[in-house]
């Protein structure tokens, strides 16, 4: 990696990949009211990020017990590229 | 050198500052020309034991009063985070960025607790990138603090810096 730009903040994302993401947060069966939603952009996807609601402001990756993840769908179809817990 | 001594007896404030019984890491007696060499040597030093007991270690990097950078010694976190707000800098020193680093490869289990594969096909985490939420949360503790870095040590050896005024990633 020369220099990579980070993922922009963006405040929502369309529909069709906001549908994509609840589908697959209930396929891990994880309850979404927990949890805030940040949602991102690269040219290649979008991304939303989540952080459970209890968590310390600082802490970088997940509380214990309580993952946040990061699910990445792609723009050009709207399927997922990829699902990870953030660390 | 025990805990709340100073290292020599010319130490000046922030200059290899002696350890406070209410910090949880100490700093490391070395100090660095620069930021980043700092940061390097956190990461060379956190890595190892980082990947070995599959836990996220980190700390944070600080500027002496005489110009030249230290850090804080490594502090383990869990196997899934770091919250370096539960470290301090040396008394008369200057914060300028954090590290961690995010021990091994692993798949998750059911409450999403790491468990090692050590390897890099099988890992659930994206171990070797920072999180949107590490980017996140530099960026929060970057604010009023030009020159902030965020520095990452991942299983793959590489070590990252993020730069929060650009929101670009770099290799270290």
């Amino acid at each position: 990696m020369n220099e990579e730009k980070a993922p922009e903040p963006i405040d929502k994302i369309p529909p069709e990949a906001f549908l994509v993401f609840r589908e697959e947060m209930a396929k891990r069966e994880i309850d979404l009211s927990k949890y805030n939603l940040h949602f991102y952009q690269t040219e290649e996807v979008f991304i939303v990020a989540t952080s459970y609601k209890q968590k310390p402001a600082g802490l970088r990756g997940s509380m214990v017990g309580f993952p946040d993840y990061e699910v990445k769908i792609l723009r050009k179809d709207n399927s997922i590229k990829s699902t990870a817990i953030a660390r | 050198m025990s805990k709340g001594e100073p290292s020599s007896p010319n130490a000046k404030p922030g200059d290899d500052a002696p350890c406070n019984i209410i910090v949880t890491a100490c700093p490391v007696a070395n100090t660095y020309a620069t930021q980043s060499e700092a940061a390097k040597s956190a990461l060379n030093q956190a890595n190892p034991t980082s990947i070995s007991q599959n836990t996220e270690y980190g700390g944070l990097i600080y500027r002496n009063a005489n110009g030249r950078y230290g850090y804080t010694a490594p502090s383990a976190g869990s196997g899934t985070g770091f919250d370096p707000s539960s470290v301090s800098v040396p008394p008369g020193t200057t914060l300028v960025g954090d590290y961690h680093t995010h021990g091994d490869y692993s798949t998750a289990d059911a409450q999403g607790n790491p468990v090692r594969t050590a390897d890099p096909s099988q890992d659930a985490f994206d171990s070797n990138h920072f999180s949107t939420t590490d980017l996140r949360g530099i960026e929060n503790d970057a604010a009023d603090k030009p020159g902030y870095r965020g520095y990452l040590g991942t299983p793959s050896g590489t070590f990252l810096q993020y730069n929060p005024n650009t929101r670009t990633v770099s290799n270290l």
